[in-house]
């Protein structure tokens, strides 16, 4: 072989040779191999500019390819985030809450700084699991980065209110109206409105909510909403209507059914009443359902069936110390109804340290209302009621809470305003409540 | 050396241990089932034969749900007749279009612990259908319709048996683990699949349910440990049930392909033999092929040997006997790394003697002419011993190559073992082709590199080649060293 | 037998290798296995498709030169077959485009646009019952009209005129069967005078076929990615909903006056009205890519809802780009180091001696020029393409403005060492324009089956080929078929050298 020729093929065989020791050695071809076909926008577009038909779960695929693609986005990693915690909230799925963490701590590792979103969405998923505390933190840290972060607007909005912190949460709401009017705003300043008692103004924000929704699930959720609205006036055949189309857009939705039920019991019918508790409960056995269809046995008097639904939720209170979790709500009522008091206590406290809502308020009034404290528990009572909410169960409270002390004006007053608030309140607290004014007007 | 990896070691493995706590503490925030704590998780997987249809149901109630079944839990046979007798009504199976009706055969249920002291609950139940025997392309659907429509995971997968899914919707294997470990991806979202479609032709490999005990085609007795089998081994064992004489020789030559690839992947000692024949250069050629002769007998063997026993039925764990191999083919290479460390000194002193005996004359009885390279022929051979070639063989093939293994496993399991041995034979072969191949080439160019050194026995000339060849010595001496290391940690 | 020689063995050494590389990369191409392809749908968050704004377009009517058409478009990626709501405009909102024409980044002039639902029976939800042949066609059951306000913001307050009211807006093109002639019986009679028959003042408001031709691709250079895999437009098929409206210069320049103030500045807004009824500004759009080009993404909200008069906030994105490093560093070419008073030029106050007014105040605004000539062959390139008719002087439908974008953020305009010619690879839309107001084309039908079909690759024309080095994931198993090349060299290497009779030839 000549010179020139000899070297070429000197060259070849030690290339082929690398290549053959390097394959073999391990380095690895590549093989991302990215899809051809029109591809899904980029992240660097506004993932809210793109919204059509407004699918939560449709946007959630689009997202799992996308970031398959390509991993290092920040800004869709975030999206996903928020998406899941959308979804969770939707099917009631907690487990898509560690996946949600997880895909967030992932947009923060790509974009550590200025992630508004990502944070936005942490906030999200935290008050999702009632850590208010944290919430409010979060989407304090997002908007101090961006100040119109829609997720960070609402849900600071919401750890507020959960809060306790009614004040200011007004002046975060009119703030984020401001900025980012939105269907998510409508609804929370509805929810604003109906806490203070003013129905009328709650409701016509719902609508122009409902109007403005094209997702499916929200629209589902926000009629349900509605349909809460019109049963507490009395109004039982605008709340059907309502809760008809709700379940047009979304057969699934949790909230329609709970809202069904209650219209039953609204209407007088409690066997269809317990129908729907039981398959409500059967598809989700969240406590406050499970809580609505152990009173409904317990009034119609099957108490045997009412002791398993309360089992169950001994069960959910025992995970809950186990996990840490908060439920510590809806623990207390059930306990310092049908369990012990003692517990109820407790666990009333607990919530109360952690968010001093009028809800807590109400519950740990209840809670020392049950151990004899009727004093302390008449305080707190007020607290709860200061607000003028049209809830039955804090007006019956402070009523009963105020007929043990032996003031009997009040006590009727608050009583019938309780039990008036309501139609499709639970009929055993609604008897355990007439009980009382029965005595208190004797 | 080994100080510094071990530290590494240690490093690593405290830093993975802090993250890991750290990872966990928060998690035990969350619930504990890993799909939540009120979920009914629902899996099935479906075996469609020639004229009747298996299904495994398997129900996996967490811990309120187990709750919310009071002291049904404290009868689990009739909760699993109840649970199952509710799963045959609510699936729906159809074969042509045509219903077909699924009895009951067997039924139970387990509860465990969950979290906070309270109890999960496992249900599995096992259907079975039948109707005619099937045509080509026959469509099967199964769907089911569970009332109550609990949150929870829904998971379906197909398989055929005797048959071949021509087209199928569900995969074949659950990503579960039937239930048993959800999969953590970020990027999936937790299965909801109601309902399977499958075009299904009669004809193929048998096949079993996913949970059933006895082995099938495509793991055929692979005792855990062993590792997947790549693309090309699955398509050699799916084809290894497949009869006639052009399915033989496509088999064979699958197989020695098979071998050949398997052999490019790391270890196989194709580096060491580059060093090894390079330095011993002469009759590269013969040498080479020697030693892939060798690698081929040694890693055939070595697979009969454990084919045979693990087809006995022994329950041997591989993880321990692959690192004993790996570290018994260390050992060899480095005696091998020490004579050729030897052999340098030899070169070395050897050179230096051509000094000596140049500056007492030309005539030393070696015949030799100074004006080639290394390439001179002596009387005491410079080049590889017989026995050291063989070694290197040994060394090369000693370890049993996971796939080479599966294939025999298969060809016993479906009862054609002397075609399994065939495969295995083919593998080796392209085992050896390939390490011939490359140990040949490699010499080759590190033997030109070698000529193209300056022939010069004193000053930096000298010190380059020593370089090399104690280099390279050092090197397969260092391969030698990892091997056994690595095979220690591992046992 | 046959001595062996160095020849045979580094032939018998080729050969061996020629087969091994073969088979590997053959291991290679087969082991990758089926990847699913999916069908890829645009991400679908909650968001508010009806407010954003996605397109401004500024030019001289080419076919009635003393004309202007300012057109605008909103809500992307309308699916033809986006039934069963289809795209209606939003009814809490205020659609607008506003013009500065005195160049003191305070709008002069605001084109408002306000729609309202109508249905003929709340019975139904469907948008038709039956075929469709006139906007007054019985048979459609929804439609909007619209009020189209001009409002001229003067010191001392401003006034109103409505120009239209109750209008028709052309419907979404549901399909063939609800729609047999769309083009004629719908978009064509949806345009309207503002003034009598025959004036200079037209309007149109409806569906058209996205106008905007960008491969989205390009974006994923935030991510590290690069343009190695461009070229469909990934709007090729969606629709949009567009506005235009069409006026003599003389009701748009100051005082009245083109030949003496011929530069106006213009840019769209969306607002919305919150919960008190205040009307609240949340999209804003004047130069296309802007937003996703130049200000940042913790920024971008800000963005929408501020006034030009406050663009001095954003005017380090403009000295110092984000973009122009990130091109720096993914392809290693140079662009000009800040601070960047090009960009400032294209950006925020026009270029002199072209589309910059007198006195300007720096704003982001889409400037245009009324009386530069209308050219004859329109270059997609604009004024880098030696059109100065063309964008950043206003901007036309044809303007290719992501090449544009990319080739002056690179430096184009700076000086012949930073030329380049980055693009996507998408330099036409997928429809051409029409030749009469509104220009951009009729929607893609809600019965075509197949509508994103024509989003392949768009021809290059002479010297327009992408510089980009082609390197990141790509879709072909670049080793393996590397190994297959190989070893296919290596084995006729290897054959070639052991047919040669040694004897005959020069040894080693």
């Amino acid at each position: 072989m000549n010179g020139p020729v000899r070297v070429a093929v000197a060259a070849v065989v030690a290339t082929a040779v690398g290549l053959t020791l390097a394959v073999s050695g391990g380095f690895a071809w590549d093989d991302t191999s990215s899809q051809s076909g029109p591809p899904v926008p980029a992240g660097g577009i506004d993932p809210a500019a793109l919204a059509t038909a407004n699918d939560v779960d449709a946007t959630v695929a689009a997202l799992q390819a996308r970031l398959r693609d390509q991993p290092s986005d920040a800004r869709s990693w975030a999206t996903l985030g928020l998406a899941y915690v959308e979804q969770a909230r939707v099917s009631g799925d907690p487990s898509l809450y560690p996946r949600a963490a997880g895909v967030l701590d992932r947009s923060l590792t790509e974009q550590p700084d200025d992630n508004a979103l990502a944070l936005a969405g942490q906030a999200a998923l935290a008050s999702a699991r009632h850590r208010f505390g944290a919430a409010l933190r979060r989407s304090e840290q997002a908007l101090a980065i961006n100040p119109y972060e829609l997720g960070a607007l609402a849900v600071r909005v919401d750890a507020l209110t959960e809060l306790g912190r009614y004040r200011t949460a007004r002046t975060a709401l009119a703030q984020a109206d401001r900025r980012r009017p939105s269907v998510q705003i409508f609804a929370r300043y509805s929810y604003a409105y109906e806490l203070r008692g003013r129905t009328g103004e709650a409701a016509r924000l719902l609508e122009r909510a409902v109007t403005g929704s094209s997702a499916p699930a929200d629209r589902a959720y926000l009629l349900s909403l509605l349909a809460d609205l019109h049963r507490k006036a009395g109004q039982l055949a605008a709340s059907g209507r309502a809760l008809t189309q709700a379940l047009e857009a979304d057969p699934e939705s949790l909230a329609a059914s709970a809202s069904r039920a209650r219209l039953a019991v609204a209407r007088g019918d409690l066997g269809e009443a317990a129908r729907r508790w039981r398959e409500l409960v059967e598809r989700a056995p969240l406590p406050e359902y499970v809580l609505a269809l152990g009173e409904l046995y317990a009034a119609t008097d099957r108490p045997a069936q009412a002791r398993r639904q309360f089992d169950v939720l001994e069960a959910t209170a025992q995970l809950a110390r186990g996990n840490g979790v908060d439920t510590g709500l809806e623990t207390a009522r059930y306990q310092a109804d049908h369990g012990e008091p003692a517990a109820a206590l407790e666990s009333a406290r607990t919530a109360w340290r952690k968010a001093p809502s009028i809800w807590a308020a109400d519950a740990l009034a209840w809670a020392l209302h049950r151990k004899g404290r009727d004093e302390p528990a008449l305080r707190r009572a007020r607290e709860a009621t200061r607000l003028g909410t049209p809830d039955p169960l804090l007006w019956t409270h402070r009523g009963a809470i105020e007929a043990s002390l032996g003031r009997d004006v009040p006590a009727a007053t608050h009583l019938r305003r309780g039990l008036t608030a309501d139609p499709g309140l639970s009929p055993w607290q609604r008897d355990a409540a007439e009980k009382v004014l029965v005595e208190v007007v004797r | 050396m080994m100080r510094a990896s071990r530290k590494a070691l240690l490093r690593t493995a405290l830093v993975l241990g802090a993250a890991a706590v750290a990872v966990l503490a928060p998690a035990s925030a969350a619930s504990a089932h890993p799909l939540g704590n009120f979920t009914v998780n629902h899996y099935t997987g479906l075996l469609v034969g020639t004229d009747q249809a298996d299904i495994e149901h398997v129900v996996d109630l967490a811990e309120i749900p187990t709750a919310q079944l009071g002291n049904r839990i404290d009868d689990l046979d009739r909760l699993a007749d109840d649970q199952c007798t509710n799963v045959t009504d609510s699936l729906q199976l159809a074969v042509g279009g045509d219903p077909v009706e699924l009895q009951l055969a067997a039924a139970s249920a387990v509860a465990s612990q969950g979290q906070a002291g309270l109890d999960v609950t496992r249900v599995t139940c096992q259907l079975r259908g039948e109707y005619e025997p099937l045509g080509d392309r026959t469509t099967v659907t199964l769907a089911e319709d569970f009332t109550g429509g609990q949150i929870g995971w829904r998971e379906i997968t197909a398989r055929g048996d005797s048959t071949t899914l021509d087209a199928s919707d569900v995969p074949t294997d659950s990503i579960s683990d039937r239930l048993a470990t959800y999969p953590t991806d970020l990027l999936d979202s937790p299965l909801d699949v109601r309902s399977a479609s499958l075009t299904v032709s009669p004809g193929g490999p048998a096949g079993e349910l996913e949970g059933a005990g006895a082995p099938d085609a495509s793991s055929a007795g692979t005792p855990d440990g062993l590792g997947a089998a790549d693309w090309m081994t699955e398509k050699v064992a799916a084809l290894l049930d497949n009869g006639g004489a052009w399915w033989l020789v496509l088999i064979l030559a699958l197989a020695i392909v098979a071998g050949a690839a398997h052999a490019l992947l790391p270890g196989h000692g194709k580096t060491l033999m580059a060093f090894y024949l390079a330095d011993g250069q002469a009759r590269s050629v013969r040498a080479a092929l020697r030693v892939g002769l060798t690698v081929t007998a040694a890693h055939t063997t070595s697979v009969f040997v454990l084919g045979i026993v693990l087809a006995a039925g022994a329950t041997i764990a591989p993880a321990p006997v692959f690192a004993t191999l790996t570290a018994i083919s260390g050992v060899i290479v480095c005696w091998l790394g020490v004579g050729l460390i030897r052999r340098a000194r030899r070169v070395q002193a050897h050179d230096s003697a051509h000094v000596h005996a140049h500056s007492h004359g030309h005539d030393d009885g070696h015949g030799h002419d100074h004006s080639h390279g290394h390439d001179h022929s002596h009387k005491h051979s410079h080049g590889p011993g017989r026995g050291s070639l063989a070694a290197l063989g040994i060394a090369g093939g000693v370890v049993p190559s996971p796939s080479a293994l599966i294939l025999l496993l298969v060809g016993v399991a479906l009862g054609k073992t002397w075609l399994g041995a065939l495969v295995v034979l083919a593998f080796g072969v392209g085992m050896a082709a390939t390490l011939t191949g490359v140990g040949l080439a490699a010499a080759d160019v590190v033997a030109r590199v070698q000529g193209w050194m300056p022939t010069r026995r004193t000053g930096w000339a000298r010190l380059a080649r020593l370089t090399v060849s104690y280099g390279g010595a050092a090197g397969v001496c260092a391969v030698g060293v990892g091997l056994v290391l690595r095979s220690a940690f591992t046992i | 037998m046959r001595p062996i020689t160095g020849s045979h063995r580094t032939a018998a050494a080729m050969t061996a290798l020629g087969g091994v590389l073969i088979t590997t990369g053959l291991i290679g191409l087969g082991g990758q296995g089926a990847t699913a392809s999916s069908h890829r749908e645009a991400p679908l968050i909650a968001g508010e498709p009806q407010y954003d704004n996605t397109d401004v377009y500024a030019f001289r009517s080419p076919n009635r030169r003393k004309t202007v058409t300012l057109a605008a478009n909103w809500i992307p990626f309308e699916e033809p077959a986006g039934g069963p709501n289809f795209y209606p405009w939003a009814n809490d909102a205020r659609y607008s485009i506003h013009v500065d024409n005195d160049g003191d980044a305070v709008r002069d002039i605001t084109f408002r646009w306000t729609f309202d639902d109508h249905y003929r029976s709340r019975n139904t939800i469907l948008y038709n019952n039956g075929p469709v042949t006139s906007l007054n066609d019985p048979n459609l059951n929804f439609y909007q009209t619209y009020d189209l306000e001009r409002i001229n913001q003067r010191p001392g307050g401003s006034e109103g005129k409505m120009l239209l009211n109750n209008a028709r807006v052309a419907p979404s093109y549901v399909g063939d069967a609800s729609m047999p002639d769309y083009e004629n019986d719908l978009f064509e009679k949806a345009r309207v005078w503002t003034g009598k028959p025959g004036s200079s003042g037209r309007a149109f408001a409806g569906q058209t076929e996205d106008s905007f031709f960008i491969d989205l691709r390009v974006f994923d250079l935030l991510y590290g990615g690069d343009f190695s895999e461009v070229g469909d437009d990934t709007l090729a098929g969606f629709n949009v909903n567009s506005v235009a409206l069409q006026l003599s210069r003389r009701q748009l320049a100051l005082r009245k006056e083109p030949r003496e103030n011929p530069i106006i500045g213009t840019w769209s807004t969306t607002s919305k009205q919150g919960a008190n009824g205040d009307y609240r500004q949340v999209s804003r759009l004047g130069m296309p890519l802007v937003n996703e080009l130049v200000i940042a993404l913790k920024d971008k909200d800000k963005f929408n809802a501020s006034q030009p008069s406050g663009d001095a906030q954003f005017l380090d994105y403009v000295l110092d780009p984000e973009l122009a490093r990130l091109l720096e560093a993914i392809y290693g070419i140079d662009t000009p180091p800040p601070p960047r008073n090009d960009l400032v030029a294209v950006f925020l106050t026009g270029v002199e001696g072209l589309n910059q007014p007198d006195g300007v105040v720096p704003s982001e605004q889409l400037r245009l020029n009324m009386s530069t000539p209308v050219s004859e062959n329109p270059d997609r390139l604009g004024v880098i393409g030696g059109d100065n008719q063309g964008y950043p002087n206003g901007r036309r439908l044809t303007d290719d403005v992501i090449d544009i974008s990319l080739q002056v953020v690179a430096g184009e305009l700076v000086g012949p060492r930073y030329e380049n010619d980055l693009g996507d690879a998408v330099n036409v839309n997928d429809v051409t324009f029409r030749d009469t107001f509104p220009y951009m084309q009729v929607p893609a039908s809600g019965s075509d089956t197949a509508p994103h079909a024509n989003s392949g690759f768009t021809p290059l024309t002479g010297g327009d080929a992408p510089t980009a080095p082609t390197s990141g994931p790509s879709a072909v198993p670049v080793a393996p078929l590397s190994a297959v090349a190989l070893g296919l060299l290596a084995l006729a290497a290897g054959v070639a050298v052991w047919t040669k009779r040694p004897g005959g030839v020069a040894s080693a």
